[in-house]
């Protein structure tokens, strides 16, 4: 939980203080001689549960006073997003905020690039980050010269840096994890505090990932990395079929990029029926052809003596013969 | 004479003795006084004619009567008694309570022992025969009614030199009290009734069906009604030996409550027996509360004048 001066939290031993008074106090009594002690006496055994319950209820809120006063003289502070500083804070925190921009997080669902959701959560975040924590914004084609760089922001220049990182298109380039986590660690053994969270918006395409890569994010796990990857892609695409393979430029030349646009169209589901089983259609199979050695069933004959022995033409014929 | 007894307060004689303390019913005493006899003597007060039967004084004959109808009657007075009165004393330990606010720091015995010396003085003065039983788990100082200045030495002596002691077994031991008590007269019992209240109802049952009339001086010290304790308490059993460890400010109200309960049901159980029922708080003003109580009595008997009369019902 976050307090600016945690060392203030030892008082915590007085919340004890009301128990040990109340203990101090029943050594330190009056003792009276009393006569109506039968009146006393039934006093006491009629009100006993209620006399123990305003008791308890009594002590509960003498702590709760004494901890809640201790509490504030250790500054206990909860900042906007008091929730997530709950959870997921442990003191003051550098924060790398790393969005995937290769070309496939162009892709667009619902009218909505994975890089959209992505910028849109991103920026989100940085909005309700706190002022304590610093801060590293990046994209992973420009993680070696990041937007911002462990940086604490007031809340204006959070603003603007979110609407700069919702501004971000596609770029075209393809990831290679391996490459970006080992900068990434790098970046992060210089970072000013010892907590320390990574924040990575990806579409998690198979495309980049090695065992290279799952060695770099392993280190960084033992550096003490919180690594949370936030998937922003789109599960199965199902059915996609090319609806149109263009050339932008109309003639192709030697050692010149040349770009292809491709049009998927993705609108059609997916059969979602259950394969035929092969073993199934044997035993069906094998079924038939037992009832047809049994013979008719009785109770479908019953009452056309006459057919119970009739042969199919093509038999009786070849009998006769 | 010696010193005045320092029972016989100033303050509350000067209060109680001009009221005066008259019986409600008859009373049976040896010499003439103010209270009313079921016997029949001189007195100005006609009461009936009965028919003559030999043996009967002629004196007595009522002359008139036979010179207007030619029959020989009697003719009798209501007698006017003085009054015999016994004061049954709680000297139970728990009356040793002086409570930090009673007045002039009495303990309920103390206060008790005032009560019955002013009473005593008040009756004495109306040549009333008083007598006095302290008791505590069975009648200790018994002195039987006399209407003497000895007699009233002797029970201030008896009261001074009382120390309260042992259990309250109120209800048996005025059994054996009344059976002390030959005739017909007035009972004054003053006790904190801390006590099994049925046995006292049966004994005071059966003191009211010899024919006495009861007075009950209900005495009980502030802070046992109230429970006015700030401190963490060990009560201790004044009558015995166990102890109870509490927090008085946290069952006060239901304390108060079960004393109201206990004090209103003497109350009633005294008002639909024909019994007085005074209580008194040591904390309080004691002459104060015993005039309040004789000036009730006093308009209680104008208004019920007349009832009771003589030979009249015994409950």
């Amino acid at each position: 939980m976050p307090f600016l001066a945690p060392l203030l939290l030892g008082g915590l031993v007085f919340a004890s203080a009301p128990i040990i008074i109340h203990l101090l106090n029943r050594r330190r009594f009056k003792l009276v001689e009393w006569a109506p002690m039968r009146y006393l006496k039934l006093t006491l055994r009629t009100n006993r549960r209620r006399l123990q319950l305003e008791q308890w209820i009594l002590l509960a809120i003498r702590t709760l006073v004494i901890l809640l006063l201790i509490f504030a003289a250790a500054r206990f502070y909860l900042t906007g997003n008091a929730a997530a500083a709950w959870l997921s804070l442990g003191g003051r925190t550098s924060r790398v905020i790393l969005i995937d921009d290769s070309l496939s997080m162009g892709l667009k669902t619902a009218g909505q690039s994975a890089l959209d959701r992505a910028t849109d959560q991103a920026g989100q975040l940085i909005e309700t980050l706190g002022t304590q924590d610093a801060l590293t914004v990046a994209t992973t084609s420009t993680l070696t010269a990041p937007m911002r760089r462990d940086s604490v922001m007031s809340s204006d220049e959070a603003a603007a840096l979110a609407k700069q990182v919702r501004d971000l298109t596609p770029t075209e380039s393809a990831n290679n994890w391996a490459a970006t986590l080992a900068s990434l660690g790098d970046l992060l053994e210089g970072a000013a505090h010892s907590n320390k969270e990574v924040r990575l918006f990806t579409d998690r395409r198979a495309v980049g990932w090695s065992a290279e890569a799952a060695e770099q994010a392993n280190r960084l796990v033992s550096l003490g990395v919180r690594l949370v990857i936030v998937d922003v892609g789109q599960g199965s695409e199902g059915n996609a079929s090319l609806a149109s393979f263009d050339q932008s430029a109309g003639v192709a030349l030697v050692n010149t990029p040349i770009h292809f646009v491709a049009k998927i169209d993705r609108r059609r589901p997916a059969v979602q029926g259950r394969l035929r089983d092969p073993r199934r259609r044997r035993r069906r199979n094998h079924r038939q052809a037992a009832r047809h050695r049994r013979g008719p069933a009785r109770h479908r004959t019953q009452g056309q003596p006459h057919l119970r022995h009739a042969r199919p033409a093509h038999r009786r014929a070849a009998a006769a013969r | 004479m010696a010193q005045p007894s320092k029972l016989l307060d100033p303050a509350v004689l000067a209060r109680i003795t001009p009221l005066g303390f008259k019986a409600a019913r008859v009373v049976e005493g040896s010499i003439t006084g103010q209270h009313r006899s079921p016997m029949h003597g001189v007195s100005p007060e006609f009461a009936e004619h009965r028919e003559y039967a030999p043996g009967d004084d002629v004196k007595n004959l009522d002359w008139k009567v036979w010179a207007k109808s030619d029959r020989y009657v009697i003719k009798r007075y209501e007698e006017e008694s003085n009054l015999r009165c016994t004061i049954l004393l709680d000297a139970s330990r728990s009356m040793q309570y002086a409570g930090k606010d009673a007045q002039g720091g009495r303990s309920k015995f103390e206060a008790a022992s005032t009560i019955a010396a002013c009473m005593m003085q008040l009756l004495m003065k109306q040549r009333d025969a008083v007598g006095l039983i302290t008791i505590d788990t069975k009648p200790r100082a018994v002195l039987q009614p006399k209407a003497t200045s000895r007699q009233a030495a002797q029970i201030l002596d008896t009261l001074e030199s009382t120390r309260p002691g042992g259990e309250t077994e109120l209800g048996p031991v005025i059994v054996r009290a009344a059976d002390q008590l030959r005739r017909r007269g007035m009972v004054l019992v003053l006790s904190d009734l801390l006590c099994d209240l049925d046995t006292l109802y049966q004994s005071l049952g059966k003191l009211q069906h010899n024919g006495h009339e009861i007075v009950v001086f209900h005495i009980l010290d502030g802070e046992e009604i109230d429970l006015p304790f700030n401190d963490s308490i060990i009560f201790k059993d004044i009558e015995g030996s166990e102890e109870i460890f509490g927090e008085p400010w946290a069952f006060r109200k239901a304390y108060q409550k079960a004393m109201n309960t206990f004090i209103g049901e003497v109350t009633t159980r005294c008002q639909s027996t024909g019994i007085d029922h005074v209580l008194i708080r040591t904390d309080q003003d004691l002459g104060q509360a015993l005039a309040q109580y004789l000036h009730r009595r006093q308009r209680m008997s104008a208004t019920t004048a007349g009832r009771g009369r003589i030979g009249g019902s015994v409950v």
